[in-house]
């Protein structure tokens, strides 16, 4: 998919994830994220799992980091390091910033999942000549080194080790695999640098490729796009904003209204997006 | 002439020893030159020089001089003597730098400032030249190493290099491929093109080549020692109705196949066959679309890798990429308990303390082949092994594989190398059309 239409799409999102509070509008976000991961040809397993675990993180510590709210649960002591008294508040308002940071992971790897990377390289290669090579690396770099990673765990595999099953000796053995993944990424950053070079890239601006024109869906993604850009305006201006101290607001109708458009916005991005490699 | 080489030394940065040391090449416009050497002898810095490379993209310690078309290399950028040289890499994997074949082929032909109208058709010549047209509508992740490797010759050819350095540019590909490449290569160097080729299958430039320049310690290819004919024990491997794809395209269907105790069965078939894709198979990598797969009478067709081993012992065709260890000696420890045994059988004494990364083509694939022996394993698989080695590693291989055979193990190799066949005594069994 071209760069465009992914690029509003995924990107409007964020904007709403970082700048909306109203726990709907950014409950919407996380299961628009959620169907456009989804709908991703490529791998969606680790950016679910970096997500959920890292969202899961953010919602279980805040209680413990955060002092505020009126409805206590746990009355515990407040010490220099940690807050061990809970309020109802603070685990809403973790559970969003959760939520948030979930979000934006999955929109990341569905942005990653969709976008055709050389159409991506060669827009850059336009707009911003000197980043050419971190975008071309970077484009090349992320299957390459899934292609490598693959390899080293099949190299383990076939020596005899165990990756799944039993939990410390395959947490040993993946362990193992942290270094020659980071030697295998030096190397494969410094061949593809080195391949660059030799093919002539440069200080010249390289000749634009005749980029086909956007087709009928990508151009309907577009539009898509746009009208959450527009919803992302609209949150920017103070449309989902909400108070969680020292009594958690209800949400607004606005922002029940705006949740179900972002939810219906995804479904649509996703299923137009999605439905090209 | 077009290229010339003055005594060059060359040190990689934090290199013990010299990569190079006192070449001298002199290159005409129309001739191919052959260069031939043993692995790890200095060839591939020898045309990282000739493209610019040496020094400027790896630093290191630089003496004498070379010239190309007019411009001493350590004075002009990579990107200007790339107007003029192309190089293509031993690993078209890491030459490859777009998904999509046209955009790859072209990147060359953009920073070389063509017309956007010309990219395209340009792109499309190239990849014609090396019969690889049909390619021009897949993405690179798609292709068979065989491909790749004409997809990335295909990027080299197209801005149309007064030099052309090709490093090692049919070891992946069959004998029908090696063979256009050659006749490529012929009406280019016609055309008034220079081409300098680091290769240790220097029968496959026969009549091609104007002159043969061995550096290094390069011996001429000795003679080619023929495995006596060994007794086939009881059958210790067998295929029934194999299928396999590979990307979701199916390669292959309906293969039976049944390998013997002490034998060694050469797998031949042409880019693209499925020869690697029938070896995971059999090491368990990957799970069959059909079929049985009998390991001395037991059925393993549902068996992991980790299962299989140390049964059977897989080397994959880029062993570069299979590397865990941080020096030789614990890489092939990794492997099993004979590692010692196998450092000596592969000639790998001397390198035991290096890190593996930082060692030639053929030095890592005999780390690799030494690390699958350390294991002793009842069946070994070889996905062409003989890449990147000179005549001598390869005629020391078919001997050390001969031995094992004759020891009662057994042998599947995957490989385009006629000679190791026929110095194995292997049972060639053809895969698809086979080359």
């Amino acid at each position: 998919m071209a760069p465009l239409p992914c690029t509003l799409v995924m990107g409007g999102l964020v904007v709403v994830a970082f700048a909306a509070s109203d726990p709907v509008v950014l409950t919407a976000v996380l299961a628009a994220a959620l169907l456009l991961l989804w709908r991703t040809a490529g791998s969606r397993r680790l950016y679910l799992i970096i997500g959920l675990v890292t969202g899961a993180a953010v919602a279980l510590v805040n209680p413990f980091v955060a002092s505020q709210g009126d409805l206590i649960l746990i009355d515990g002591p407040t010490t220099a390091v940690i807050d061990l008294q809970v309020t109802l508040e603070e685990l809403l308002y973790g559970a969003a910033a959760g939520t948030r940071l979930a979000a934006v992971t999955l929109l990341t790897g569905a942005w990653l999942g969709l976008v055709d990377r050389d159409r991506l390289a060669a827009r850059a290669s336009r707009a911003t000549p000197r980043s050419t090579l971190t975008v071309t690396l970077a484009a090349r770099l992320l299957p390459a080194l899934r292609r490598d990673a693959t390899a080293l765990v099949e190299a383990t595999r076939l020596r005899g080790s165990r990756v799944t099953g039993a939990r410390l000796q395959t947490a040993r053995t993946w362990g193992a695999l942290v270094e020659p993944l980071c030697a295998a990424a030096l190397d494969r950053g410094a061949e593809h640098a080195e391949a660059m070079a030799a093919r002539g890239y440069g200080p010249t601006r390289p000749t634009a490729w005749c980029e086909r024109p956007l087709d009928r869906r990508e151009w309907v993604a577009v539009g898509l796009g746009l009208v959450i850009c527009a919803v992302a305006v609209w949150v920017l201006l103070g449309g989902a904003a909400f108070g969680w101290y020292p009594t958690a607001d209800m949400p607004s109708a606005a922002a029940v209204a705006a949740a179900a458009l972002i939810v219906g916005l995804g479904s649509a991005a996703a299923l137009t997006l999605g439905s090209r490699s | 002439m077009i290229a010339r080489v003055r005594d060059l030394t060359y040190r990689y940065p934090a290199a013990a020893a010299d990569a190079a040391a006192g070449l001298s090449l002199d290159v005409a416009r129309g001739e191919i030159v052959l260069v031939h050497g043993p692995s790890g002898g200095g060839k591939t810095t020898l045309l990282r020089a000739l493209a610019g490379l040496v020094p400027h993209f790896h630093g290191g310690r630089f003496g004498g001089s070379v010239v190309v078309d007019g411009l001493d290399t350590r004075h002009h950028d990579v990107a200007v003597i790339a107007r003029r040289a192309g190089i293509a890499f031993q690993d078209a994997e890491s030459q490859v730098l777009y998904r999509s074949v046209l955009r790859d082929v072209s990147f060359g032909l953009a920073n070389h400032g063509v017309s956007r109208q010309e990219l395209e058709p340009r792109a499309r010549a190239a990849l014609a030249a090396v019969a690889a047209g049909a390619l021009a509508g897949r993405t690179t992740d798609t292709l068979s190493g065989g491909e790749l490797q004409r997809v990335a010759l295909a990027g080299v050819l197209a801005p149309g290099p007064s030099l052309l350095l090709l490093d090692e540019p049919s070891a992946q590909l069959d004998d029908a491929g090696a063979s256009l490449l050659a006749a490529v290569l012929r009406r280019l160097a016609d055309a008034g093109t220079a081409i300098v080729v680091a290769e240790h299958r220097t029968d496959r430039y026969a009549g091609v080549a104007d002159r043969v320049v061995g550096i290094g310690d390069a011996t001429e290819a000795p003679e080619w020692p023929m495995r006596p004919a060994g007794t086939i024990g009881p059958t210790r491997l067998e295929l029934h109705g194999l299928a396999g794809g590979r990307g979701g395209r199916a390669v292959f269907a309906g293969v039976d196949l049944t390998v013997g105790a002490g034998e060694i069965v050469a797998i031949r078939g042409s880019n693209g066959a499925g020869k690697s894709t029938l070896l995971r198979l059999i090491a368990g990598l990957d799970a069959p679309a059909a079929g049985v797969i009998l390991l001395e009478g037991r059925d393993v067709t549902g068996a992991a890798a980790e299962d299989r081993y140390p049964g059977i012992a897989l080397v994959p065709q880029d062993p570069g990429r299979y590397l865990l260890c941080a020096r030789v000696v614990d890489e092939v420890r990794s492997g099993g308990p004979a590692a010692e045994d196998a450092l000596t059988a592969l000639d790998l004494d001397r390198l035991r303390e290096r890190h593996p990364r930082d060692l030639s083509a053929g030095e890592r694939e005999r780390v690799a082949i030494a690390t699958a022996l350390a294991a002793d394993p009842a069946v070994l698989l070889l996905d062409e092994p003989t890449r990147g080695m000179d005549p001598r590693r390869r005629a020391a291989l078919a001997a050390l594989l001969g031995d094992r055979a004759a020891a009662g193990r057994s042998i599947v190799v995957a490989t385009h190398d006629r000679q190791l066949i026929a110095m194995c005594r292997a049972r060639s069994v053809a895969l698809g059309a086979a080359a």
